[in-house]
């Protein structure tokens, strides 16, 4: 969690919580334009003038939105993951391998943010289709979904280290 | 290439075994390889994406709206009313009804879970009222849920048709056979069952009380008509029509049922947003991960090493059904679909067997592991509205398997059975 104690820090919370607050908008916003943008393409094709803009915004849109909902399930800790095995070793054992896994979080994130800038450089001066926009467009809420992977990995490497009993397993999987 | 994949499989799987989220453990997978092979990492987070810039895969988060949608509007009562009201007089009643109601149910949600979530409640506090030890409620609805993700719309067929360049609308159209088959099976099997387990018979209340239950749900039954009557007519794509459908679930909440208020909105768009990044987060790296597979030429080299091991495409699918039933009980559907589509579809399709009634198989046999122990999402959800323990609902569930089974081995054996529909209506 970026959160950390109560009693100690509580910038970061107060940071953390209008973040939380900030990105529950967006993706509510990011829902709304998608169902507009697709809606819209649907009804003036059905009327015999179709936009030809509304496809690739429509696929913009879904970049972004994938990436927010990256970032909300991130800061939720609803991923999916398998916690059959993990769950069976022992309390020291269970406390390393969650270790391992929050600092390969942290590794991953950073890479992908990382990587993500060299692409936003490369794809600024190429223009999208339809839309008076830059292709970078398409590649910067990646640098954000790295950044915060990475952030949020880190924190719960410190709260790993700071408790003594790891919480209860959460998770959210309604895919299947 | 292909001997430092193998390695960083093998690390990887180590990685998801271990309880690494499984898109972290995807991407550093691809990373690694990127890095190792002298290319460019920065490939890794343009394949990622790449993977979203895809018309198709919109309808994803618009389903999962929908869905979401329909669930907040409270339609479920009004359904589970009129299949009560066809079915709830035969012998064990309110189970055949249950199972009904979530074929209808199926028709508007892409979900086995959302099915369970949607009409379990309801289906399940009427089958405990009229008796049913809470267990056996519990399984019966969970198995009828998973005819959610079979009949279209289908979240995994969307995810399958674009990860295998399958056609969506030809995919949803081969679910609907199945799909009634595995209704119909678990009708059987409670029909076989009800007698020796006494489970009772609601009061037929007459055509008069079917045409008042149908005139109440009317509206919420037009809904997969709108969907797939869209959608196969061909006034609209299956994203548009997820977009439709929305739309009508919009309308039927805030102006027919009045169920709806601007309030709950924020959540259910939330909740759609979250759904989304949990599913997308995993295709974008399992595109990484496969750009990186096909470079490394593992499709090529896994297809014709299968084909020469096995020869016979019948053998080749029943070994699939195994190791996919195998993989279901560790691994959720989705993420077992996108590691696996690569290396079976090429395979499949070398032996000539058509990718969607693969798909349908794939897709059957992952959406099993929800039924049962370990992961057995499914189960988890049913046995907490139940107010039953795990361990209870997973022997309960052991009977239902059966049936679900019976129409697997159908449409392994029968292509026709998924292949006919969509060959009809789209003219193949």
């Amino acid at each position: 969690m970026l959160v950390p104690p109560r009693n100690k820090m509580p910038m970061l919370r107060v940071l953390a919580g209008a973040f939380d607050k900030a990105a529950a908008f967006v993706c509510c916003a990011l829902v709304v334009a998608l169902l507009v943008c697709v809606s819209l393409g649907a009804l003036t094709r059905s009327l015999g003038e179709p936009l030809i803009w509304t496809d690739e915004l429509s696929r913009f849109l879904m970049v972004w939105l994938a990436v927010f909902g990256w970032i909300v399930a991130s800061r939720k800790r609803i991923h999916v993951r398998i916690r059959f095995f993990q769950d069976r070793l022992p309390k020291r054992g269970h406390k390393a391998t969650e270790l391992a896994i929050q600092s390969a979080m942290t590794l991953f994130g950073a890479l992908i943010a990382a990587y993500s800038v060299g692409l936003i450089g490369r794809n600024h001066d190429l223009e999208a289709t339809t839309l008076p926009i830059s292709m970078a467009w398409m590649y910067i809420p990646m640098v954000l979904g790295g950044s915060i992977t990475a952030l949020q990995g880190a924190s719960e490497v410190i709260e790993t280290l700071r408790r003594k009993r790891l919480p209860a397993a959460r998770g959210k999987v309604i895919v299947e | 290439m292909i001997h430092l994949m193998l390695e960083i499989v093998g690390v990887w799987l180590a990685a998801i075994l271990m309880g690494m989220p499984l898109f972290a453990s995807m991407g550093l997978a691809a990373l690694a390889f990127v890095v190792f092979s002298g290319l460019s990492p920065s490939i890794v987070p343009q394949k990622m994406a790449q993977a979203m810039n895809s018309f198709p895969l919109v309808a994803a988060p618009l389903f999962i709206l929908m869905g979401n949608l329909l669930g907040a509007a409270k339609l479920t009562d009004r359904i589970v009313r009129f299949a009560t009201s066809l079915v709830g007089s035969l012998r064990g009643g309110y189970a055949h009804a249950s199972i009904l109601s979530s074929m209808i149910f199926a028709g508007m949600v892409g979900s086995a879970v959302a099915d369970a979530a949607g009409t379990g409640a309801v289906e399940v506090r009427a089958m405990k009222k009229a008796g049913y030890r809470p267990e056996t409620a519990a399984a019966i609805s969970a198995a009828a849920a998973t005819i959610g993700p079979i009949i279209p719309p289908s979240l995994p067929m969307v995810i399958y048709g674009v990860s295998a360049d399958v056609s969506i609308g030809r995919l949803f159209l081969a679910g609907v056979v199945p799909g009634v088959l595995m209704g119909l099976s678990l009708m059987a099997m409670v029909a076989i069952i009800a007698p020796r387990q006494g489970l009772p018979r609601h009061a037929f209340g007459g055509l008069s009380d079917v045409w008042l239950a149908f005139k109440e749900s009317v509206w919420a039954l037009m809904t997969p008509v709108i969907l797939l009557g869209g959608m196969f007519s061909g006034l609209f794509t299956p994203t548009e029509a997820a977009a439709v459908a929305c739309l009508y679930a919009l309308f039927l909440g805030f102006a027919v049922y009045r169920t709806l208020s601007v309030k709950d909105l924020p959540a259910i768009l939330i909740n759609t947003a979250e759904t989304t990044g949990i599913v997308m987060v995993l295709v974008m790296v399992a595109g990484a991960l496969g750009w990186c597979m096909s470079i490394s030429r593992i499709p090529q080299t896994a297809a014709p090493a299968i084909v020469a091991a096995i020869h016979e495409p019948l053998v080749f699918l029943l070994v699939s059904n195994v190791v996919l039933l195998a993989v279901g009980c560790f691994m959720e559907a989705l993420a077992a679909m996108l590691i696996l589509i690569p290396i079976l579809v090429p395979a499949a399709i070398s032996f000539g067997i058509d990718p969607v009634q693969f798909g349908l198989i794939m897709i059957f046999n992952l959406i099993l592991g929800t039924i049962h122990p370990p992961i057995g999402v499914v189960l988890f959800v049913m046995a907490r509205i139940a107010e039953v323990t795990f361990e209870q609902i997973s022997r309960a569930i052991l009977p239902w398997l059966v049936p679900l089974l019976i129409v697997l081995v159908a449409i392994t054996v029968w292509p026709a059975l998924t292949l006919w529909l969509p060959g009809l209506v789209m003219n193949k």
